[in-house]
Formats: C-alpha cells, sequence, structure tokens
C-alpha cells in the first residue's frame, strides 16, 4: 500500500519510525543514585462531569470554587483546572476510552505507537523498578459503555483493570508463605517452558502462511515475547517481601463503599513504592440508593436539562471530587523517603474523556490536574479559537515524570503557559 | 495491491459526479492554506483527489468536517455558496467511507481467525467433556474486539500478552477439572437444617431455627442468599449431585399494594439454585462464580423439590428468591408509612420515639435516621449512629410485623457425586486408552493434538509438545504434572486457538471447521470430521446433508443465542440498565433475560419450521412468559414458562416489536430515532449511514418543555449537509417511537411530574413510502423493502459463517440467494452452499 507523504502531520512522520520497537526499551536501574522518582495517578469516569458545576466562570487565581470543587477548596494551591483542551474525537460513549491517549481504538492502527495511554507509556519507563510497572484498578466491575477503559498498551491493547479492593489488597500487601512463593516461581517456570513449545510450533505455523496471516500470528509471537518479559520482571520480586501496612484487609461492596478503600490502596501503593504509576476508573453503573438516589449514574447523565436530574448526577459527581479530595489530604501529609511531601511527588490528574454526558459531547473535556510540583492554583482556558491538544498536557506530565519526549501521541508539544 | 471502491449498498451515498474540486480549494482555501502560508499546518493547493493516499484522506476528512460545521472559510473570508459547499461534501463523503472500507478490505480472505471466548470456552468444554462445569476460566480474558456488531472477525480479533495469559490459566483450570483423582471418590450424603446461615444484620423475626429460615428478597448487591454456613468449603469433588430441597411459598397474595413491594401477586413465587464458592468471595453476597443450577415455582404448601445438579469441587448450592422484592430498605420505608397501623412495634421502637404518627413524622424521621447511618457507613468522619434502626432488633422487629411474601427453607439435603463412568469421560477425552505417562506421551499428545486442532497433526508439531514434558519431568515435575503441562501447552498453542483457512478453496478440514464454527460456536465432532476424512465435503449434497445433521444438533443452540445476539445487538442489553425508578417492570418481572430469551426462541422457531424470513418484518405470534406478556398486554399468561402466543395487536409481531430489539437500540434511559433509525439501516435494511463528522457536535436532548426530539430533528434537517444522511435515518426511528426504552408502550413522551407531549411515529421513507405508525411501517418493509431486508440478513449470516467482512464480490452471490421467497433453514444451508463460505 501505498504510504505517499508530504503532509506535514506529526502522525505521518513518525510512521514506521516506532512501530517495529515491539519491545519497549527496558530502562535499567544501573548507575549513579537516581533522583527522587516522580508517581502518577489519573482518575476517570466515563460520564463527564456537569460542565456548569466543574469549570469556574472566572480564570486566574481568583476564581471562584465551583460546586464540584468545592470540596478541594482546602487543596486550591495544589491544583490546576483546565477549560478547553481535548483530544478532538467525537463518538459519546465509544469515545470516552481515549481518555489517557487520545486515539479511539478504532483509529489506533494509524499512530506509531497506536493508542498508549499516558499511564502505560510512564509505566514503560518504570519498568522493573517497582514490583508492579503500574496498579490499572476500577471500583468495581463494569462492562461496555459503562466502562472507562483508560489504560492501553502500545499494542493497542486495554488494560484490564482489578476490579476488587481485596484483590488489590492481595497482591500489594498480603505476604506469601514460603510453599506460595515457590509454587508461584514453578509456575512461572512452567509458563516460560509452555511459551518455548508454543513459539516453537507458532515458528513452524508461521512459516507456511501467506503474509497477511502471518501479520496476525506476528500478534501472537508478540505476545508470547510480552508475557516471556513480564514472567522475568515479575520473577524477580517473587522473593523480595511485600511491604506491610497498617489497613485492614479491605471488604468487596459496593462503589460507594469501596471508593475510599481503593485510593487509600494507591496511597499506600505509592508509599511503600510498590508502583509508581496508578489509574483508577469510575464505573458509570454504581450504587446510588447508598446516594440517596433513586435512579441510576447513567439516567442522571442523561439529565436532558431537567433540574431534578441535574441535581442527583451532582450528588454523585461531589462525592466522587469529594473522595478525590480526601486523597490528595492523604498524599499531601504522607512523607516521601527524603522527607518531601508526597503530593509534590505525585502528578494526580482527575478527570473524564466525556466533555458532557447529556448531549455525549467529547469536547471540552473537565480537566484536573494536582501535585507533581507543578506551579499551581488556577483555572486556567484555553483559547477557544484553537484546539489546544490535551496531549500537550500530557507531555508536560511525562516530562516531568522523567521522560524525554516532544510530544505524546496527539500533542504537538508541551502545554504552554504551565510549569 | 487491490484497488476497488467498495460502496455500502446505500441511496444516498451512491457516488456523487467529480466536481470542480481544486478550484473550490484554490477559490476559497489556498490563500491561507496554501504554497505561500500554511495555516494551522495545512496546504491543500497540492492536496490529492485520490483519497485511497492516507495523507489525502486525512485532510478531505478535516475539510469535510469544517465545511460540515460551517466553521471554514472562516468569518470575513469569502465564503461558498450552500450548493458549492454541498457538492465538495457530496463529493467526498463517500469516498472518505469508502476508502475507510477499503483500507480494513482484506480481499475477501479470512484473515487467520483466533477462536473468541465464547468459541474458546465452548471447544475447550466439548473437546474436554466438561460441558456443565460450573468454572468460567475465561473470565479473565479481555473483551473480543468488534466489527460491524460481530466479535468472530478474523482480521478484527486481537492477540495480546493479557490474553496469551489467561489462555495459560484458563487451560490449567480446565484440566484440573478434566483429569480424574487416582482413586474413584466415594457417595456421601449431607443434610443440612434450619438456620442455614447467619443473616447479618437484617434478621428476619420470622424464622424458626430448627424448623425453617426465610428469604425475603432477590439477590441485590447487598445479599439476598440463603447459603449453608458449615458447609462453607463446598462439596469436596466434582460430579453430578442429587440436590433435594424442602421449601414453601409464603404470602403470595400478600396484603399490599403491589407497586410496593414489587412481587407479582398473579406469579407463583419462585426459588432458584445457585451455585458458588467461597474462593470467589462471600456466600452471601453476589460473586463472579455465581450460576443458576436449578429453579422451582413454588406452592404455598412445604414439598421437597429435587435436581439433579453438576457442582465444581468448592461449590456449594445457595438458594434465592428470584422473584422477591428487590431492596428492603425503600420497601420498609414504604410500608411503615403505608400500613403504618401494622407495624406499631417497629414505629414505636425505632422510628418516632414519641409523638404522633402520621405520614410527616415518618417521612421526616426516616429521612433523618436513614441520612445519618448512611452517612456513617460513607463517610468516616461522621460520628455516631442511631439506635439500631438498620440492626439486628430494628430489623427483626419490622419483619416480625411484615406479611409480605417469602421463600421458607425447611431442609437441603445433597447426594453425590455420581458417575455414570470411572474414569469419568473428561479424563478419557484426554487420555482415551493410554495410561498417563511420560513414555506414553508421544501417543496421548498426538491423540490430544489430533483432536484440538480439529485436522491431522504432523510429527513436527507434536515434537515441541513432547520435548517440553521430557523437560518438565527432568526438572522435578511429577510425571502426571509433566503430562498435565503438555496437554496445557496444546490448549495454548496457535494450532488449537486459530482457524487457519489457507487461500482458495478450502480443504476438507478446515471447511468441516467453519461449518461447525457458524453452526455450533464449537469443534466439529467425530462424524463431521470423518466426513472431512472421507473427503465428503466437497460434495454439495453431503455438505449440505452435514449442516442440516448439525442444525437439528442441540449444540445448533449457539447459532440462535450467538448469531442473534450479535445481529440484533443483543450483547447491549445490560450494559446500560434501565432505571429501577422508570422501568420497575424490567426489574420485577426479570426482563432483561425474558426478552433475549423471546428473540432466541423466534429465531429457533423459524429455523426450526423453515418459516419464510419475512416474519422477522411482522408476524402473528411470539413467545413469551408472564413477565413479557404483561409488558405486551397479552392477557392470561403466568409462570416463567415461555410458551407461543398469537398476536392479534398489529403493533406486535415481527423483530421491531420485540423489546430486546427495542432495548437493545435504547440506551436504558430515553429513546433516540437517531439511534433507532441507525439500528434499522444497519440491521433490517443492510444500509449503514456514513457515520457523523466528526465536528459536529450531537444534539443536546432538553426535556424541559414541550419541544421533543422530533422538532430538534426537523432543525437539525434544516441544515444541508445533516439532512444528506437524516433523511434516511430519521424516519424508520420515528416509527419506533411509541415504544419506550424497554419496549413498553407510549403515547406520550415522559416528563418530570406530569404528562410530556404525544408521539408521532409517522414518517416518510427516503425511498417515498409514507406510514402512520409502526403498523404501517412494518407494512412498508414487507412490501417495498423485502429484498433488502433478504440481503441484509443473507450478508449478516455470511459475515458470521466466513469470520470477514463482506466485499463487492460477494454481492452477486448474496443476492443471487435473496432475490426468491426462502425459509430461515434453507437461506442457512444456501450460505453453506455459497462460493463464498466454501472458499477462501
Amino acid at each position: 500500500m501505498s504510504r505517499s507523504s508530504g503532509s506535514t502531520r506529526r502522525r505521518s512522520f513518525l510512521r514506521g519510525a516506532g512501530v517495529a520497537l515491539a519491545l519497549p526499551l527496558f530502562e535499567s536501574a544501573a548507575g549513579a543514585a537516581e533522583p527522587p522518582p516522580m508517581r502518577m495517578v489519573c482518575v476517570g469516569n466515563p460520564l463527564g462531569l456537569l460542565p456548569e458545576a466543574f469549570f469556574p466562570a472566572e480564570t486566574g487565581a481568583e476564581y471562584r470554587a465551583t460546586e464540584l470543587l468545592k470540596p478541594l477548596e482546602a487543596r486550591r494551591k495544589d491544583f490546576t483546572v483546565f477549560s478547553h483542551l481535548d483530544h478532538d474525537v467525537s463518538g459519546g460513549h465509544r469515545a470516552v476510552h481515549a481518555f489517557l491517549c487520545g486515539i479511539r481504538d478504532q483509529d489506533a492502527s494509524d499512530w506509531p505507537e497506536r493508542n498508549i495511554s499516558i499511564d502505560q507509556r510512564a509505566a514503560e519507563h518504570v519498568g522493573a523498578r517497582t514490583r508492579y510497572p503500574s496498579i490499572v484498578a476500577s471500583v468495581g466491575h463494569a462492562d461496555g459503555d459503562m466502562a472507562c477503559r483508560m489504560s492501553w498498551t502500545r499494542n493497542g491493547v486495554n488494560v484490564p483493570p482489578i476490579d476488587k479492593a481485596s484483590e488489590l489488597f492481595r497482591l500489594l500487601f498480603v505476604a506469601e508463605d514460603a510453599a506460595t512463593r515457590r509454587r508461584t516461581a514453578h509456575g512461572y517456570d512452567v509458563s516460560s517452558s509452555i511459551l518455548d513449545a508454543v513459539n516453537a510450533q507458532a515458528q513452524q505455523l508461521h512459516a507456511g502462511l501467506g503474509k497477511v496471516d502471518q501479520h496476525k500470528l506476528d500478534e501472537y509471537l508478540t505476545s508470547v515475547r510480552e508475557v516471556e518479559r513480564r514472567i522475568s520482571m515479575a520473577g524477580g520480586w517473587v522473593d523480595r517481601p511485600k511491604p506491610q501496612v497498617e489497613m485492614d484487609p479491605p471488604q468487596d461492596g459496593p462503589f460507594t463503599q469501596n471508593l475510599d478503600d481503593f485510593y487509600e490502596l494507591i496511597a499506600l501503593a505509592i508509599q511503600t513504592d510498590s508502583t509508581r504509576v496508578a489509574t483508577l476508573e469510575i464505573p458509570g453503573v454504581i450504587d446510588t440508593q447508598n446516594l440517596g438516589l433513586n435512579g441510576g449514574y447513567h439516567g442522571f447523565s442523561h439529565h436532558g436539562k431537567a433540574e431534578v436530574l441535574q441535581r442527583g448526577l451532582l450528588v454523585i459527581e461531589s462525592f466522587q471530587t469529594r473522595a478525590f479530595a480526601s486523597f490528595l489530604d492523604r498524599l499531601a501529609a504522607m512523607q516521601d523517603s527524603d522527607g518531601a511531601r508526597m503530593l509534590d511527588r505525585t502528578m494526580v490528574l482527575f478527570g473524564s474523556g466525556m466533555g458532557n454526558g447529556s448531549s455525549h459531547s467529547n469536547k471540552d473535556l473537565p480537566i484536573l490536574l494536582a501535585g507533581g510540583d507543578f506551579r499551581h492554583g488556577e483555572h486556567k482556558a484555553y483559547p477557544t479559537e484553537r484546539r489546544t491538544p490535551l496531549c500537550n498536557l500530557y507531555t508536560t506530565m511525562l516530562q516531568r515524570f522523567g521522560i524525554e519526549l516532544d510530544a505524546f501521541n496527539k500533542a504537538s508539544g508541551t502545554l504552554e503557559n504551565f510549569a | 495491491m487491490r484497488r476497488f471502491l467498495w460502496i455500502p449498498l446505500l441511496a444516498s451515498a451512491t457516488l456523487a459526479a467529480e466536481p470542480d474540486v481544486q478550484p473550490f480549494l484554490d477559490a476559497y482555501c489556498v490563500a491561507c492554506h496554501g504554497a505561500k502560508t500554511q495555516m494551522a499546518d495545512r496546504r491543500f493547493d497540492d492536496l490529492s483527489a485520490d483519497l485511497s493516499d492516507d495523507a489525502a484522506r486525512e485532510q478531505w476528512r478535516d475539510i469535510v468536517g469544517r465545511l460540515n460545521l460551517g466553521s471554514m472559510p472562516p468569518k470575513g473570508a469569502p465564503q461558498p455558496s450552500d450548493d458549492e459547499r454541498q457538492a465538495i461534501v457530496d463529493w467526498a463523503t463517500p469516498r472518505l467511507s469508502a476508502s475507510a472500507a477499503e483500507a480494513k478490505s482484506t480481499g475477501g480472505k479470512t484473515v487467520l481467525r483466533r477462536l473468541n471466548r465464547y468459541e474458546y470456552d465452548r471447544t475447550v468444554r466439548d473437546l474436554l467433556s466438561l460441558q456443565d462445569l460450573l468454572a468460567d476460566p475465561t473470565d479473565v480474558f479481555p473483551p473480543d474486539a468488534v466489527e460491524q456488531g460481530f466479535d468472530n472477525i478474523g482480521a478484527t480479533l486481537k492477540t495480546s500478552d493479557f490474553l496469551l495469559t489467561g489462555y495459560l490459566s484458563a487451560a490449567a483450570t480446565y484440566l484440573d477439572h478434566a483429569i480424574a483423582p487416582a482413586e474413584r471418590p466415594e457417595m456421601r450424603r449431607y443434610v443440612f437444617q434450619a438456620p442455614f446461615c447467619p443473616t447479618g444484620n437484617r434478621h428476619d423475626g420470622q424464622d424458626e431455627p430448627g424448623r425453617f429460615q426465610n428469604i425475603r428478597k432477590n439477590t441485590t448487591d447487598e445479599g439476598g442468599f440463603l447459603w449453608i454456613e458449615q458447609f462453607a468449603q463446598g462439596v469436596p469433588q466434582d460430579g453430578y449431585y442429587t440436590l433435594r430441597i424442602r421449601a414453601q411459598g409464603v404470602n403470595q397474595h400478600y396484603p399490599y399494594d403491589e407497586r410496593l413491594v414489587g412481587v407479582r401477586k398473579s406469579e407463583p413465587l419462585r426459588m432458584a439454585v445457585v451455585a458458588g464458592s467461597a474462593h470467589y468471595g462471600e456466600l452471601g453476597l453476589r460473586t463472579s462464580s455465581d450460576r443458576e443450577i436449578a429453579s422451582f415455582d413454588l406452592t404455598a404448601e412445604p414439598e421437597w423439590y429435587e435436581a439433579r445438579v453438576w457442582l465444581d469441587a468448592g461449590y456449594q448450592p445457595r438458594i434465592t428468591f428470584p422473584n422477591g422484592p428487590n431492596g428492603v430498605k425503600p420497601l420498609r420505608r414504604a410500608l411503615v408509612t403505608e400500613y403504618s397501623d401494622t407495624f406499631l412495634s417497629f414505629i414505636r421502637g425505632y422510628v418516632v420515639p414519641e409523638g404522633p404518627i402520621n405520614k410527616e413524622t415518618l417521612d421526616e424521621s426516616f429521612t433523618r435516621r436513614v441520612s445519618k447511618e448512611g452517612a456513617s457507613k460513607t463517610e468516616l468522619t461522621t460520628a455516631g449512629t442511631s439506635r439500631m434502626f438498620n440492626r439486628r432488633d430494628g430489623w427483626a422487629t419490622f419483619f416480625e410485623e411484615y406479611q409480605g411474601p417469602r421463600v421458607r427453607v425447611y431442609a437441603i439435603e445433597l447426594e453425590g457425586p455420581n458417575f455414570d463412568q470411572w474414569p469419568p469421560a473428561p479424563h478419557v477425552a484426554l487420555f482415551g486408552e493410554h495410561t498417563p505417562t511420560v513414555d506414553n506421551a508421544e501417543a496421548i499428545l498426538t491423540r490430544f493434538a489430533t483432536r484440538a486442532f480439529r485436522r491431522p497433526v504432523e510429527t513436527a508439531e507434536v515434537a515441541p509438545l513432547v520435548a517440553l514434558v521430557r523437560e518438565r519431568r527432568k526438572k522435578g515435575d511429577s510425571e502426571s504434572d509433566a503430562l498435565a503441562v503438555g496437554l496445557r501447552a496444546v490448549l495454548a498453542s496457535p494450532g488449537f486457538l486459530y482457524l487457519n483457512e489457507g487461500e482458495g478453496k478450502l480443504d476438507d478440514y478446515a471447511l468441516a471447521s467453519r461449518l461447525s464454527y457458524f453452526l455450533w460456536s464449537s469443534m466439529p465432532d467425530e462424524q463431521l470430521l470423518e466426513a472431512a476424512r472421507q473427503g465428503e465435503l466437497r460434495d454439495p449434497q453431503k455438505l449440505r446433508a452435514q449442516a442440516l445433521r448439525l442444525l437439528a444438533d442441540p449444540r445448533a443452540g449457539a447459532l440462535s443465542e450467538q448469531f442473534v445476539s450479535r445481529w440484533l445487538e443483543l450483547y447491549k442489553i445490560g450494559s446500560m440498565p434501565p432505571s429501577a425508578k422508570d422501568f420497575d417492570a424490567y426489574y420485577v418481572d426479570g426482563l432483561e433475560s425474558a426478552m433475549k430469551t423471546e428473540a432466541r426462541r423466534f429465531f429457533r422457531h423459524a429455523l426450526e419450521n423453515n418459516l419464510p424470513i419475512e416474519q422477522f418484518l411482522d408476524s402473528d405470534f411470539t413467545f413469551v412468559n408472564g413477565g413479557l406478556a404483561r409488558l405486551y398486554g397479552i392477557p392470561g399468561v403466568r409462570g416463567s414458562e415461555f410458551r407461543k402466543v398469537s398476536l392479534p395487536d398489529k403493533r406486535r409481531g415481527g423483530l421491531l416489536g420485540m423489546a430486546a430489539v427495542l432495548t437493545a437500540s435504547a440506551n436504558g434511559i430515553d429513546t433516540s430515532p437517531v439511534v433507532r433509525g441507525v439500528w434499522v439501516l444497519e440491521n433490517i435494511l443492510g444500509t449503514p449511514p456514513n457515520p457523523p463528522p466528526p465536528d459536529v457536535e450531537p444534539i443536546e436532548p432538553d426535556i424541559r418543555g414541550a419541544t421533543t426530539i422530533r422538532d430538534q430533528l426537523v432543525k437539525h434537517r434544516a441544515i444541508p449537509t445533516c439532512n444528506a444522511c437524516h433523511q434516511s435515518i430519521d424516519p424508520p426511528g420515528f416509527a419506533l417511537e411509541n415504544f419506550d426504552p424497554i419496549g413498553g408502550w407510549r403515547d406520550r413522551y415522559p416528563r418530570p411530574n406530569r404528562p410530556g407531549p404525544p408521539i408521532d411515529s409517522s414518517g416518510q421513507l427516503l425511498s417515498g413510502e409514507a406510514f402512520a405508525s409502526i403498523t404501517d411501517f412494518k407494512q412498508v418493509l414487507l412490501e417495498s423493502h423485502r429484498d433488502e431486508f433478504a440481503r441484509c440478513l443473507t450478508s449478516k449470516l455470511l459475515l458470521y459463517a466466513s469470520g470477514r467482512t463482506l466485499e463487492p464480490s460477494d454481492e452477486p452471490e448474496i443476492a443471487r440467494i435473496a432475490e426468491q421467497p426462502i425459509g430461515l433453514r434453507d437461506l442457512i444451508l444456501a450460505v453453506v452452499s455459497s462460493d463464498s463460505f466454501r472458499s477462501n
């Protein structure tokens, strides 16, 4: 197929340059003392935030807190609210999953790094330096369009979230006895043996296939290598003890009961350096009855401008921003190993791939970034005449994370007027 | 390289004559996006009009978006006329979608097709004779990618590291269940008496320890299961067990308003048995391991109910009340308020400490207490809870006075496992006559791989597996463990996971698999493979005979389930559940599963009786149970059993009167003629419209006033560029407007707290036919669009059967099959006989 270009668009530039790099570079921890690490937490929901209740009317530092921002008032100096950032995609529910990458799944093949999301890009950078290169979690299970599907690898694969607090707790903090660890190590060893055998078979099969089929089977071969790589990364951690924390194992329950548990687990995961990258998905189906509401989350988001429904939606969204505020408080009270405020060492993004749930617009996304040692405290509104890619903010964040890159996915550069 | 254009069969999408593209760009665009200046990095003076060029296509997509939106040329710059603008949009739009389709085209070839999750699970179960296994080892698989609604398209299905990890773990789980223990397990008998389990803080004041325990509600996130505490470890062995339960349905005709309780007095109270394993979570709550294994309609007197059930090791039978009330907190509040004189102990003790008892005081103190206790649960900072309102004593007192429906359970008995043969079938499926030793590895693996790969295997394919087993043995694994690793590798190997169909005419084995995955979503059986071995499938008559045989087998249920689900998009049902407030029938009557059953039963009936496919457009019968009959207003049908009923009401009948279709084409909240219109174009008429231009903001619904969605769409269609597609989309959508988001009939739109504007379901199709109602609309479809429907259904079947998207080269064959009257079974046979099906 001809790939004639001449276009100045970035995607054409990059096409071909990075695709062959199926395996991310493994950045080793060798060498001199590293600077204190930066962390990244991304939180999102699939239905957006009521724009009038989220975006302040004023820009700059003197903005009046909107209803959804009120719970965050005490942390005003620790975060920035952004207006008029988005990914220039459409599709309503079907485009929400582009939140952290800017590219819809169905368009991913046009891009050199597919639709890799910011968290997975950061996780590649961390590699095996932490027990888990990243944690992707969902506060309960959701299907189809009610799932956020925020996290994507460079192979265009959606990272399935851990959707039980008890399971996340187990992975992070439950010590395994010697027998279990032996079983785990043995399991890795067996898996490696199996992968060798099926890889040999796949190579035989590959030789006899036509081009298109070969290309398809390459996915399998890539997967074999990826799993081998994961096993080798995880293998090094089997016998290193998990950190002990003062938290009772959480009980799995409905969203309203578990949201704080997930935040606490992420905070502890960061403090114990079990991971440096965490993504938290809020599902579109939650137990609204425990918020005193009669009706579903998705239903309220279809408010059609009716006041009674908007009020219900606000109850749900305020619950989210309140929990988020507590999370920021928690990070602000935590210290990194060198005594620095953990919030200054953690970028915390909150937002959605949906701009307006009632009209199903994916434009003008609600975006809030806290921590990470940025100069915060403002409502920054970007020009409405031309689009500023949300990926510019992501580029800024990835640079702050320690990654050298000029433009992430759809970015045209870093985000101007923010550092 | 392929260079043809694939144009969807859409009237409005026929290629417009080539207008003068470059002069338009030169006149209105190039001043800012030309050789000298390239604002926003865009340059159009040398822009190719060949949209198969990737770069040009991107630019054109952008241009069309801006023109549609009217945002370019900018204000102050010379503006094209509406006609000029439209001409460019009309020229570019179909070319854009054609080139997008072409980019995805595989030239009529099914790309190496991975089994999807559904097929994988069914195949392994058939391969290992583990059909009744409760565990779903595929629950860790990432969802399969979907193309045109179908999740079995080879080119689209991805393999990822997450999936491969899933294959490795799933294979281990299946094999654990399939490999029999060395000794035949003893049969045992377990007897359990009430109370079976602790009730948490929702204590039932009418339980009688030693005699019976009550279930008062359906399962929710907060419980509803009656489980057996002393049997938390579950049965020790996989196998079939005889389950006996003594139970009774109490108060079917309870003394409260039906709407408050949410249980139909006309329906028998039901008891279901839901197996679950403590390994997956608390047995009192829903877990991902839940599987319904039996259900019974109860009588008012205590009776024994018996069933033969399969239980995996570690699972126990839990008892539920599926048509019980859905949540007891709102129920308590409603009953105590409405029937305050019958709940005096509860009111005096827990709601209003003193003072008058009336609706106002009750409401107020309920609110106060609920919010106080609710807050204490969700906000740890709030101190203090009220006195036992939501604790054991409060609930026990309430339930002592409560006369609502209950399932009362007296005793549970379990006996097993029973084996028809030893070693059991799964073990034989794995090893045949061979003793499971490393010495026999080659023979065992060759035999198993031959079955798993659905074709003869070569020595070279088995060699790495045998080497694997020997390696594991050398590394210290036991003989049986080492062998199991080899078997596991078979289930994770490409020979098993992919259907490799080669190119050109399918060989016998590829054809056998294509046929069995089409009709069964699973592997060919021995008879079909034997026919392949004998080279019989090349004979059209014999292929047809095999297809008929497969269709008559119960495994063909997969077609009614999977094809119907993908074609009609029923897989969407449940992901956007309707609100319990507005559509309580959906929950009270269990409509979610009932409506899917209706669509499947209808399809299966049409298949078995070879009914003319026009029956999908309109029919005078359908299948309902008590709940669906209520939704449709059909009198005289009760109970959970489905039956065929005739439909004197012409508004129902055919797919478009089915709740499943009407729910799948809504979003649980409201309906949109656009979404439903697109549904009809895609799934009935086979003329999918272009996707909306990327820059057009969706219509924001406004339900405050008298404006209806129809009014808003009229405005939308006043914009010529929008009208181009919406003139085809909106009319079929209007025809369905009388159906609410779960398929109930309505004459007016809902508005908060008052009757909304009346619904107008009339319209006129782009092809000219006008209709006044859904009944008319179906007539129009039958009289004027029968052929489009026939082509659409044929195309969907062929796409599903072949695992690839269709190409222009498939069109003549589809048209030939679809042009004459045909029954559903004959249509399926015609698809099987087609060249498109038999070659790749």
